[in-house]
């Protein structure tokens, strides 16, 4: 089937203003008139009672205008998370707090008429503290003899999740040829968005709070505020200038909260803006996981058993932690057929820093482990790892790991057969081992992933697509969908366009203000294009509908027998009858109806394989990696616009190998301090660090997204480490259980070794 | 009270005037006193490259430099490059490559490729790649971004900065 503009890489609107300098970022917005900037004083102490707060100097200093603490700030608790909504998540916050939980927790918030003025003042304050005993390790805060973080719990465990057993795990392991147990952990990611947090809030002469933010949930944000601080919900808007970045980063409070209060407190507006230390120190961290696994395995490849257990790092607050853990467990060991399967989770409290929900949501610190055990087993075999993963594949017919319904197609086989031959990987140990210092080495994993979580676990989606028509022919795209950089407003209007049989420029998709668009649950779980394309494709269905049958009216010819063209409505096979969309709008208006519709997601889902494979070459002086061929290939069901779809899949690329190499926020384990809070040392990968990405979209299956798309947000991330960490192992002959494998780690395995 | 001092600097080809702190550095001289938001501020020191503007010619981090050390400058912006109606080479090549997602390290990668391009005009992909290794992008992985510099390299056009 061809399409006009579904398939094509048709060049985003939005980019102009972008390579011009145009796009306006939520700092580049002129603050209101009368603003004032909000500067926090923050905890040095990861655990500590405030018993006093000095403000006397800070006050005298012209143009501190307002202060707040936990004497005075809103006493209604939340959570970060947006979850909040749907009442899924405790709410085990308070703006401030007398007792701090973690370094670097805000205690004090100054307004001044200038943001230096606002810094000023910040280092003018002294708060004294009673420090009180600290815990940072998640096992270690499990034991009954570590401090609690929360007084008022038992228990540092805020959750254990307990997956129910399928089979028998204990009886499987009994019986299995090969048992392999290990213990991996993972880093503390920082999602390191290029543009740091910055919000601005305003009342008006109504008393209506409206917020800028580049929020990936205006939606859920509106909800919050005026839950928390029991306003009506039309006297709160959020409006989402462009976003520079988000990565699951901006899902709920991240800093809002304080401009909003202070915004109330004050009744003038306020603005806060963050630099990169204060960004890299606010923002919720990837959590850490340490993870035990255990597999049992037949002597012909086959798993039988799967035992895990995995510890999750909170931090302080609970945040998305159940989610993100519960996520882990569904995707662990996703793409195979294992019998006799066991998880547990344990969400633990600690004083380390704040986690919260990051791209890959649990799933990135699975596969780094999971992906190395499957190669543990082929190893143990004496198997190609491809042929293990071959061997235990879900196919058609198997269940989905998600819904827990039968699969009408895989592409599981097909992925890591297109990637076998693409990457000659039969033929990898035919290459030179080793040059000098360095060694080389191939390694693959292997992936199934969702679209969204509906049909999974009882969750729900939503999301609400308005379409209507204007009187020059061209129609509104109202969604609630949000583009953080992904180009999700550009294949939503392609579907759109597709759909009605108008071109692309004749969709407007208009700006991001929830008086405006419905409620949508914003771009996470690789869900925008699927679940919003789906509300999208059927209101443009609508949309069509009504034209066609307005039209058959004028051009007295059956809806049926009726084309769009070139903005033209035209007898099929007759062009001389034919009427311009224009006219079609204004017959329509003039007789009352303005060719409005609407329409919501369905709940539904999609299973995504992906097969990925590296090359590396591993320094055994200097302990570095080097990345000589990375290839991904993903089952993506159909590419709406297969530049953006590739841009998605190398993005994620990038971020996976940062998690794998470089990426780590470091926290002194004496003292529970960040410790490398710029990016001189939090190292993000250059240009100049990183390969070409190959990939290959394998598309087909006629699954439930518009025409077949499935979500792509996270499935080139998801995948990597485990790859790397195969090759690696593969160039070296030793194994590394703990991510980023940093070149120290690299020396201090292949020490081990020898 | 800060010292305040006056400079005087022609950015994109307009005399600009103002009184500004001693401390003030140049990106927030462009975005504050000017309103020329295109360029980005992400890190405030000299990392990321976001903030890369040229100042006589030489493509510099505006984050590492003072106001008052523009003084007697021409400063080009990305608002001085192209225009919605003339992207230059570069600026489109980013766009027909995909090259563009969130946007907001574009000015500077476009800034720093078209620097770099002026110089060499025939690069191979390994220099394009050690020419952006001061640029951080978070969203694309740089494929589109070496990409689009290759193709804006191999048209025939002098690109000019």
């Amino acid at each position: 089937m061809t399409f006009k503009v579904v398939g094509h890489s048709v060049p985003k609107p939005d980019a102009i203003a972008k390579v011009t300098g145009a796009a306006q970022y939520t700092a580049d917005l002129t603050p209101p008139v009368g603003c004032l900037h909000i500067a926090l004083v923050r905890s040095p102490y990861p655990h500590a009672r405030v018993t006093s707060i000095d403000t006397s100097a800070a006050e005298r200093l012209p143009g501190v205008k307002a202060m707040m603490d936990y004497r005075n700030c809103p006493q209604n608790r939340f959570t970060t998370a947006d979850g909040d909504v749907f009442e899924t998540i405790p709410r085990d916050q308070v703006l401030f707090d007398s007792v701090v939980r973690y370094v670097g927790e805000p205690v004090l918030a100054i307004a001044a008429t200038d943001p230096a003025v606002a810094r000023a003042a910040r280092d003018l304050v002294t708060v004294e503290y009673d420090q009180l005993p600290a815990v940072f390790d998640p096992v270690e805060a499990m034991d009954a003899s570590s401090p609690l973080v929360l007084s008022e719990s038992g228990s540092n465990l805020i959750v254990d999740l307990d997956f129910p057993e399928q089979g028998n795990v204990a009886q499987a392991l009994q019986a299995a040829d090969i048992v392999i147990e290990h213990r991996f952990r993972t880093g503390r990611q920082k999602h390191a968005q290029m543009e740091t947090f910055s919000c601005v809030a305003s009342v008006d002469s109504r008393g209506k709070l409206t917020v800028w933010s580049p929020t990936q949930v205006p939606g859920p944000l509106r909800v919050m505020i005026a839950r928390w601080l029991a306003m009506p919900a039309g006297k709160v808007r959020i409006i989402t200038p462009f976003i520079g970045g988000a990565f699951g980063g901006r899902l709920g409070f991240t800093g809002e909260q304080y401009v909003v209060a202070m915004a109330m407190h004050t009744k003038r507006p306020c603005r806060m803006e963050f630099d990169r230390t204060e960004d890299l120190l606010h923002m919720e961290s990837r959590h850490p996981f340490v993870m035990d696994i255990t597999l049992g395995a037949k002597k012909d490849g086959t798993i039988t058993a799967m035992r895990a257990t995995t510890y999750a790092n909170a931090g302080p607050y609970v945040t998305c932690t159940v989610p993100v853990l519960a996520t882990h467990g569904g995707c662990h060991f996703a793409p195979y057929n294992i019998p006799n399967v066991k998880f547990t989770g344990k969400v633990v409290r600690t004083n380390a820093p704040v986690a919260g929900p990051f791209r890959g949501y649990g799933a990135i610190q699975g596969h780094f482990a999971a992906e190395q055990m499957i190669d543990l087993v082929a190893e143990a075999c004496g198997l190609d790892p491809a042929d293990v993963r071959l061997r235990n594949t879900r196919r058609e017919g198997d269940l989905s790991p998600f819904t827990l319904q039968p699969m009408a197609v895989s592409f599981g086989a097909e992925v890591i057969n297109r990637g076998v031959q693409a990457m000659g990987w039969r033929d990898r140990h035919s290459r030179p081992k080793a040059d000098g210092p360095w060694r080389y080495g191939s390694g693959m994993s292997f992936l199934v992933w969702i679209s969204g979580v509906a049909c999974i676990a009882g969750q729900h989606e939503n999301s609400g697509a308005i379409m209507r028509m204007n009187l020059d022919g061209s129609f509104d795209l109202i969604t609630g969908a949000i583009d953080i950089g992904t180009g999700a407003h550009t294949t939503l209007a392609q579907v759109a366009a597709e759909e009605i049989g108008v071109p692309l420029e004749m969709i407007n998709v208009g700006a991001n203000d929830t008086d405006v668009v419905p409620f949508d649950q914003g771009p996470r779980a690789s869900r925008t294009l699927f679940v919003a394309g789906q509300a999208v494709r059927a209101a443009a269905r609508a949309a069509r509908e009504r034209v066609l049958q307005r039209a058959s009216t004028m051009l007295e010819a059956a809806p049926e027998d009726l084309e769009i063209q070139d903005a033209q409505v035209q007898v099929a096979g007759a062009p001389g009858r034919s009427v311009s969309l224009a006219r079609v709008a204004l017959t329509a208006i003039k007789e009352g109806d303005e060719l409005i519709t609407q329409a919501e997601a369905p709940q539904n889902n999609a299973e995504s394989f992906g097969a990925q494979f590296v090359d590396v070459a591993v320094n055994v002086e200097t302990g570095q990696i080097r990345l000589e061929r990375v290839l991904a290939v993903h089952d993506i069901g159909r590419a709406i616009n297969p530049t953006i779809v590739e841009g998605q899949i190398e993005g994620g690329l990038f971020q996976g190998i940062g998690f794998t190499l470089s990426e780590e926020m470091v926290v002194d384990p004496q003292t529970g301090s960040p410790m490398n809070l710029s990016f001189m040392d939090y190292k993000i990968l250059t240009a100049d660090d990183l390969p070409k990405f190959e990939t290959i979209l394998v598309e087909g299956g006629d699954g439930n997204g518009p025409f077949g798309a499935k979500g792509v947000g996270e499935i080139g991330l998801v995948p990597i480490p485990g790859a790397i960490a195969n090759a690696v192992a593969d160039a070296i002959g030793v194994r590394l259980f703990e991510a980023p494998l940093t070149p120290e780690r690299v020396l201090r395995a292949l020490q081990s070794r020898n | 009270m800060p010292t305040v001092n006056q400079v005087t600097v022609t950015v994109n080809g307009v005399e600009e005037t103002r009184s500004v702190p001693t401390l003030r550095t140049l990106a927030e001289f462009l975005r504050s006193d000017l309103r020329l938001t295109g360029t980005h501020v992400a890190c405030s020191q000299g990392i990321c490259g976001n903030c890369t503007v040229f100042v006589d010619g030489e493509a510099v981090k505006s984050c590492l430099v003072l106001a008052v050390q523009a003084d007697g400058c021409c400063v080009t912006t990305i608002e001085g490059l192209g225009s919605s109606d003339q992207l230059t080479p570069v600026q489109a090549a980013f766009i027909e490559h995909g090259a563009v997602q969130c946007g907001f390290c574009i000015p500077g990668m476009i800034m720093t490729a078209t620097d770099f391009l002026a110089e060499n005009p025939t690069p191979s992909e390994p220099e394009v790649r050690t020419a952006l290794a001061n640029n951080l992008c978070r969203c694309t992985g740089y494929n589109k971004i070496v990409e689009a510099v290759m193709s804006a390299a191999s048209q025939d056009k002098e690109v000019k900065a």
